[in-house]
């Protein structure tokens, strides 16, 4: 297993060895229990489904809580596949902590990043907008023309224009871990990560740092 | 405290200097170049205090060969070795910005003289008097104990 689900807490600085100034986000892993191994055989493919996180008796249905009570799980608050992924044995049923990290590792994080709602195209895909003086009227951050003429006659499909943006599954890679803190179960990372504080952002192990 | 708070509490300083905004101070800081490491001392007033936690900084100007030039440290950073308050002075603005528009004279701070009772001694007396005044009252509900 390298791949983790945890809770973006929120962004601060450290200070390294030499005295660089660091910029940090705090990921707290929730209690992440691999249940289930899927195999290619069985099911088609290979992947470890993982309850992460709590949820409350009274907000989990009666199918979903049948499937914790023959698994005897506590009701979680996400239930997600790791495709890929091999979990041992004796690593079902149990938590999965911090320890397969270290710092120096690169990750990649994955999250939801924060809706913005319809936005303009400025905002949403960095166009330039127009001048705020010599004859502009109405328009300051429109996006000009959306095409041609009689030919063709249609606006090309994928032109960007302005609708609904955020809230979307952003990846990050190469993300270095900085520290990680097996008590509390906490890794930092460097720089931002997709999405808001208190949301779930999943880490995944793609370069091991040297000894 | 939350769990950032329980970090950024890692990487503080213990006792943090004491500075406040309109200090003029002398700032180490420890500059390494290849393997030599040396210490630089820059002189100036403290012009802003900025953030809180391990992210508080402070922004020290001073006059460089007629020509105003103003550093930002992070207070915390192990870099700023040791920081020497030289006067301290009257201010009554929170960020002195308005230094920057003024030269020579008028950039001066009126200096808040030591003599008198100052805010910190005070607090001490006060201390001492309420510390005697309940070492009494222990010692009076101890007689009645030991009485009755």
């Amino acid at each position: 297993m390298n791949t983790l689900l945890g809770k973006k807490v929120g962004m601060t600085q450290i200070f390294s060895e030499k005295g660089d100034c660091v910029p940090v986000t705090v990921v707290a892993m929730e209690s992440c229990i691999p249940v289930l191994q899927k195999t290619q055989e069985k099911d088609g493919y290979n992947a470890v489904l993982v309850a992460c996180g709590e949820r409350k008796p009274k907000r989990t249905n009666k199918p979903l809580q049948g499937f914790y009570d023959k698994h005897k799980l506590k009701p979680a608050r996400q239930l997600t596949e790791f495709r890929d992924e091999t979990a041992e044995e004796d690593q079902l049923g149990k938590p999965l902590d911090t320890g397969m990290f270290s710092a120096g590792d690169l990750v990649s994080v994955v999250g939801t990043s924060k809706g913005k709602g319809f936005a303009g195209v400025m905002k949403r895909h960095n166009f330039k907008g127009k001048n705020s003086s010599h004859g502009t009227h109405e328009s300051f951050r429109g996006g000009g023309s959306i095409g041609m003429h009689t030919y063709p006659g249609r606006v090309f499909k994928g032109k960007k224009m302005p609708g609904r943006m955020g809230g979307d599954r952003i990846q990050v890679k190469n993300l270095q871990v900085v520290q990680v803190d097996a008590d509390k179960n906490i890794l930092l990372i460097k720089g931002a990560v997709p999405g808001a504080r208190g949301g779930m952002v999943r880490v995944t192990q793609i370069h091991k740092a040297k000894e | 405290m939350n769990l950032v708070q329980q970090i950024e509490a890692q990487y503080e300083k213990e006792k943090p200097p004491e500075i406040h905004v309109g200090d003029t101070v002398k700032v180490h800081i420890k500059i390494v170049e290849g393997e030599k490491e040396r210490v630089q001392i820059v002189e100036g007033v403290i012009l802003r205090i900025c953030g809180g936690g391990v992210r508080k900084t402070f922004t020290v100007r001073k006059i460089s060969f007629g020509v105003g030039v103003e550093r930002i440290f992070p207070l915390h950073s192990p870099r700023v070795e040791k920081i020497e308050v030289v006067k301290r002075a009257k201010v009554r603005q929170a960020k002195l910005y308005y230094l920057r528009e003024l030269k020579g004279k008028a950039a001066r701070l009126k200096e808040l003289k030591k003599t008198g009772t100052s805010p910190s001694k005070k607090k001490k007396k006060a201390t001492k008097k309420t510390a005697a005044k309940k070492a009494a009252v222990k010692k009076a509900i101890a007689n009645k104990t030991s009485k009755s």
